[in-house]
């Protein structure tokens, strides 16, 4: 039987679906009877979504103008040429 | 032609948008890889401006035969090292594992819970963090992360980006990649359980 440290060592992995069958299913036997280590599980899951979020909302950041014109003088160049 | 194809085709247009949108996607995830090559914040910002004038100044040439994104954070990563190596300063190794290390202490001796986590199920980080937008909290955490890491997760977890390919544009090995990003989310949802723990303690008795 794994020990809960040896659950949440391997939280991540099993959260992100990388384990294989046999060491998943020892999680899981173990999480069925600890409810500390289902929620070490769980917030180790809900962290993952955070930080995706997050990360996506800084994905907005706008261009500045100098570097909007250097794009814009490139593009006029390639006409003219 | 997928959705990048069509980005690329845009982009060699000259299409605005496009150029927005690419630049959107990228540009904090090139700032966090520059400062992780460089260990200087300042002179981050300043690579991914550059970087991104390279990138206009070269886009009629790129062929795609690598993806756009490792074209992209390829010309970042080549500027950081040079810039460091300009500036003296040789690639900050990383730090030693003060993150992440958090688990540690919360366990007995025969690895058995010390100190149980809080219960996220009852009410979730979202709601209860909802008042101070739990995204603030969560960016500030992470820019509090060594910049190797910040630049790991941002890459992978923003950027979808293999390990590998990673491990390349930061000289290291997919292993490390993997190990820095466990310290990384480890660091995260320990800071948050500590926040939300302190937070009801208040609630109970302000």
């Amino acid at each position: 039987m794994l020990s809960c440290r040896e659950v949440c060592e391997q939280a991540q992995d099993f959260a992100d679906g990388r384990l294989g069958p046999l060491a998943r299913a020892r999680i899981r036997l173990h999480l069925l009877m600890c409810r500390n280590c289902t929620s070490f599980v769980d917030q180790t899951r809900q962290t993952g979504k955070l930080i995706r979020s997050t990360l996506s909302r800084q994905q907005g950041s706008k261009v500045s103008p100098e570097l909007m014109a250097a794009f814009r003088r490139k593009t006029g160049d390639d006409a003219t040429d | 032609m997928d959705e990048t194809d069509q980005l690329i085709v845009r982009l060699k247009r000259g299409d605005e948008a496009a150029f927005a949108a690419i630049y959107g996607i990228h540009n904090d995830a090139m700032v966090r890889l520059a400062h992780a090559i460089t260990a200087n914040r300042a002179s981050a910002e300043e690579i991914a401006q550059d970087s991104w004038i390279s990138i206009i100044k070269g886009i009629d040439g790129f062929e795609g035969r690598a993806s756009l994104r490792n074209w992209i954070f390829r010309i970042t990563a080549n500027k950081a090292r040079s810039r460091a190596r300009r500036d003296g300063r040789s690639r900050p190794l990383n730090a030693a594992a003060h993150a992440g290390e958090s688990l540690g202490d919360r366990f007995t001796a025969d690895g058995s819970w010390a100190e149980p986590p809080a219960l996220w199920d009852e009410i979730t980080p979202e709601r209860i963090l909802a008042g101070r937008q739990a995204w603030q909290q969560v960016l500030a955490i992470i820019d509090d992360l060594p910049p190797m890491q910040q630049a790991i997760l941002s890459l992978i977890e923003g950027g979808r980006m293999p390990a590998a390919e990673i491990a390349a544009l930061l000289d290291t090995s997919a292993g490390n990649v993997r190990v820095q990003l466990h310290r990384a989310r480890e660091t995260i949802r320990d800071r948050i359980d500590r926040d939300l723990s302190h937070e009801r303690k208040m609630k109970k008795d302000p």
